[in-house]
């Protein structure tokens, strides 16, 4: 048995063609991923990129049209009923609670389906409940919260279980920029009791913030899997190097030299940031700065939005 | 938080008392975010009274007091179909509200969601039944016993929970094929309605369609309750209301091994979050 917490080789989905829908769609084609236990591995990509469909295979709502995958060591095909007792999945919408219905409720009724009923099942819910920060709002209804309280009450029903392993499927989605930070910050604390998380999303800064590790995915393929800190260095976009210059000669005399992609002007005045082509040019666009006087400089590597952007292309983050 | 009990696995066949008590919990909670007392009252109550009332009257256009009192309690019994029939809308609604794709890959077996779901329809169905019966009798001056009456609670719930299992496997069914759950609840409440003694004997019937009736809800129930109701001998009619549960049992199988299927058939096809 692996101890990966998610395992998935050679993953496929097509799905066939149907009235609406004449072609056959292939969703994921030939998947490769793993998930090491007790981090947040992000799964990033635009819409359509595959994500769902791969969260919904690892939680057996879905079934492969070919490879396999493994959830704590359990495939999902053979072993469904052995994935489904120890995973929690948690969505980015207000689907999947009973609106009508209070806190309290819902939550019950979703811990009875995991075995937890009588006092077990109430002192789960009130412990959850707690822990999401809803013990004022326990007895309202789901469709008299803010998104942002919805969304804490999804993450509770997805933890009813005391899963080892929860899928957040874009989890802060429409939520505003307070309710997901503190979204973000709740899921850090859960990430201290050992659970290990897989969370999809198109945020880029919510990647960054969260995650150790980062898969990209767009058109059912894996375009990369890294450390958050290691994108940059391990892809191949050019190193940035960012200085102030009060000449224009400067500019035109780097943009000649070959040894950059471009300089483009930041926000502040008299700042610009040069692409250099390579690592290597790198030490010398730096020694042509040094030699024009210019001892105001500093490198780094690019974003995640950068390195996203270049992936994926043109897609970009068209929903 | 973590170290909490490990979700049992469920058996298929196995139903799940913590999920059916929490399941009518929420579906009482449910009902009562649409329905007050009085708005069941006014909407709900008046409008079935009126429908058993228009079924009694015609007996009185045929001048007949056992017309009037077969119609009567034909149509006040259905009432108890009709309402736990309604588990249709119910098992199209999870779906609607994406609820139906965590009930389906829920640790607990599918007989425990298909029972569990909706069940509070079939204790508003015998309340509904229970008095429209009650009211009617008495505003029809029709005989009343009171030990009648409450010997046909127990046979109304019976005809209760067949009903709830009947339209469960209904609603499987529209797992499979959403947005046509409105017809699939017509079509099947009608199938009772007319073939099961409500309005005309199963005798009347020709011999393949009253077989036929034999498997649905309310046939075997609805013959207890009339032979509680005129007096008749209880043994006969515990005879017949037992029949009722073993329909049910039937359904409840059906429905289970049809769930099963639609789910699998969805997981394939990649159908269960979508309406």
């Amino acid at each position: 048995m692996t101890d990966l917490a998610v395992e998935v080789r050679g993953l496929r989905r097509v799905y066939q063609a149907r009235r609406g829908a004449p072609e056959a769609r292939t969703a994921l084609d030939g998947i490769d991923l793993d998930v090491v236990p007790g981090q947040i591995h992000g799964l990033l990509g635009p819409n359509g990129a595959g994500k769902t469909t791969l969260v919904k295979i690892l939680s057996t709502v879905l079934l492969p049209t070919e490879g396999t995958a493994r959830v704590l060591g359990y495939d999902v095909v053979e072993h469904r009923q052995d994935v489904r007792t120890r995973i929690g999945t948690v969505f980015g919408s207000e689907r999947g609670l009973y609106a009508r219905v209070s806190v309290r409720r819902n939550l019950l009724f979703w811990a009875s389906l995991y075995g937890l009923s009588g006092r077990v099942g109430r002192h789960r819910t009130e412990q959850l409940i707690e822990r999401v920060g809803l013990a004022e709002r326990a007895d309202d209804r789901v469709e008299e919260l803010s998104k942002g309280m919805v969304q804490r009450v999804h993450l509770a029903r997805g933890l009813i279980g005391d899963p080892r392993m929860v899928f957040l499927d874009e989890p802060t989605t429409g939520l505003d920029p307070v309710a997901a930070l503190d979204f973000r910050a709740l899921l850090g604390e859960l990430l201290a009791e050992g659970r290990t998380f897989l969370l999809t999303t198109h945020d880029l800064d919510e990647a960054a913030a969260l995650c150790a590790e980062v898969t990209v995915i767009d058109r059912g393929t894996l375009l990369m899997t890294s450390n958050v800190r290691d994108v940059g260095r391990r892809l191949a976009a050019p190193d940035r190097v960012d200085f102030d210059a009060e000449d224009n000669m400067v500019l035109e005399k780097l943009r000649g030299s070959g040894l950059v992609n471009g300089v483009s002007e930041l926000d502040k005045p008299g700042r610009y940031r040069a692409e250099a082509t390579s690592k290597e040019s790198l030490t010398s666009v730096i020694r042509l700065l040094a030699d024009e006087g210019i001892t105001s400089l500093s490198t780094s590597p690019p974003t995640l939005e950068e390195v996203y952007l270049q992936l994926v292309g043109d897609r970009g983050m068209a929903v | 938080m973590s170290g909490m009990n490990q979700a049992p696995t469920h058996r298929f066949w196995l139903p799940n008392r913590g999920v059916l008590v929490q399941s009518i919990a929420l579906g009482i909670a449910e009902f009562r975010t649409f329905y007050t007392l009085r708005a069941w009252l006014a909407g709900w109550f008046v409008r079935v009274l009126a429908q058993v009332a228009f079924f009694a009257s015609i007996g009185l256009l045929l001048h007949s007091k056992d017309q009037v009192r077969y119609l009567l309690v034909g149509n006040a019994v259905a009432l108890v179909c009709l309402e736990a029939t309604v588990v249709v809308l119910t098992m199209a609604a999870e779906r609607f509200q994406g609820t139906l794709e965590l009930l389906a890959t829920s640790p607990v077996g599918p007989v425990t969601v298909l029972l569990g779901r909706g069940l509070n329809w079939v204790l508003t169905g015998v309340v509904s039944s229970a008095l429209t019966l009650t009211l009617l009798l008495l505003v029809f001056g029709q005989t009343l016993s009171v030990p009648g009456l409450l010997g046909c609670l127990p046979v109304l719930l019976l005809i209760g929970l067949t009903s709830h299992f009947y339209g469960s496997a209904l609603g499987a069914i529209t797992l499979r094929f959403p947005r046509v759950e409105w017809m699939v609840l017509n079509v099947g409440f009608m199938m009772p309605m007319t073939l099961s003694g409500v309005n005309v004997p199963v005798s009347f019937w020709p011999t393949p369609l009253a077989a036929l009736a034999q498997v649905f809800p309310v046939t075997h129930g609805l013959a207890a309750i009339r032979t509680i109701l005129s007096g008749g001998s209880m043994s006969h009619a515990l005879g017949q209301a037992a029949l009722e549960p073993m329909v049910g049992m039937g359904w409840l199988v059906i429905g289970a091994l049809l769930y099963r299927r639609m789910v699998e058939s969805s997981r394939r096809r990649g159908s269960l979050g979508l309406f």
